[in-house]
């Protein structure tokens, strides 16, 4: 679910609420809406790979009809429409859902601590200006740090600051096609729901997010944390 | 047909009314209409000081966010219809978890995991 956590301008967190017209069904709370587009009735929900104009987060759900009603109550969602608000969305390791992340285990080590080498694709899709973190699980000995991968081949990303002790094989590591506030990370591409991240897509894939923090953790358990990079009020883009 | 008067001073029209209208009943405020809508198709309901009092969000299944969090939301009260920056806001207990984080949950999860940036 993508959760309302804050908001990135603000000292003190204070939601701003409106009650909008739908023009499309908004299935779910925890989905970013849009502003209408021509021919729309109301705001329209968010698609995987595209937010544009965004309204803000719906808090409840609606479904549209063009059918006469004696209540409106139907006809409206509430959304949060700060501009720097914060979304929380869980990671998911493919387009589904709740699906888990996929631990890389490490096939060759690197005494350097540079180089996480696995038996996955790093390049195709890229995971180039992503991030790695060592998972909690195994005897990782770098468990608790995280880099971000600066390079990448077809079987290894690379760090440029090492991490803390050597990667020995069979260790697990996590990534994503995140990174705080780079405008080559800008991106985030939401699950067929549209209430997490599809962490398994090329760096720069999806909708125009910008990343402002995760919450690293397992395969079923790890955040990224994100604002909306094109927003209906023309906050300026990163 | 047998159609039973309900209470005193309720016509046969009110009764039948009451029927095709969804939340509407003879002789309730405007504050519990509005409130009976928005419960009833499990909406987000924000109200200000004035209007808050008589509204049992605990019965009706609400989180109340600026109960349990202080957090004061912006916004138009669902009832006198006044903008205020200092309403509360009540989500359903069906809808909080999709689309608000709790400062507790906040806090727990930047407890076991790597916590960065935000």
């Amino acid at each position: 679910m993508a959760k309302a956590v804050g908001d990135y301008s603000q000292g003190t967190y204070s939601p701003i609420v409106r009650k909008f017209m739908i023009g499309a069904s908004i299935a779910r709370p925890g989905i970013l809406a849009m502003a209408p587009a021509a021919g729309n009735a109301g705001i329209i929900p968010c698609t995987t790979t595209t937010v544009t104009n965004t309204v803000g987060l719906a808090c409840d759900s609606g479904t549209y009809t063009t059918t006469q009603t004696s209540t409106g109550t139907a006809a409206f969602v509430s959304c949060i429409v700060n501009p720097h608000l914060v979304l929380e969305y869980r990671m998911a390791g493919s387009a589904t859902s709740g699906a888990a992340l996929s631990n890389q285990d490490e096939t060759t080590g690197s005494a350097g601590g540079t180089v996480v080498t696995t038996g996955a694709q790093w390049s195709s899709p890229t995971f180039d200006e992503g991030v790695v973190w060592a998972n909690a699980g195994g005897v990782n000995a770098n468990q608790g740090q995280y880099r971000k991968v600066t390079s990448v081949s077809a079987t290894a990303g690379t760090v440029t600051v090492p991490f803390d002790n050597a990667i020995a094989v069979g260790d697990d590591f996590l990534r994503a096609p995140y990174w705080i506030l780079d405008p080559t990370a800008k991106t985030i591409q939401f699950t067929t729901l549209l209430d997490e991240a599809d962490a398994a897509i090329a760096v720069g894939t999806g909708a125009a997010m910008v990343t402002v923090g995760f919450r690293l953790n397992g395969i079923y358990d790890s955040y990224v944390l994100a604002c909306s990079n094109d927003h209906a009020l023309n906050i300026a883009t990163l | 047909m047998n159609i039973l008067i309900p209470k005193k001073g309720w016509t046969v029209w009110d009764v039948l009314k009451g029927m095709q209208d969804t939340g509407w009943k003879h002789g309730r405020s405007a504050k519990a209409y509005v409130a009976g809508d928005l419960v009833g198709a499990e909406k987000t309901i924000l109200l200000c000081g004035g209007c808050k009092h008589g509204f049992d969000w605990k019965k009706h299944g609400y989180y109340n966010v600026a109960h349990y969090e202080q957090i004061l939301a912006t916004g138009v009260c669902d009832v006198c219809k006044e903008h205020s920056p200092r309403l509360e806001l009540l989500l359903h207990e069906a809808t909080r978890g999709g689309c608000w984080s709790t400062k507790d949950e906040q806090k727990a999860l930047r407890k076991k995991a790597i916590s960065v940036g935000y």
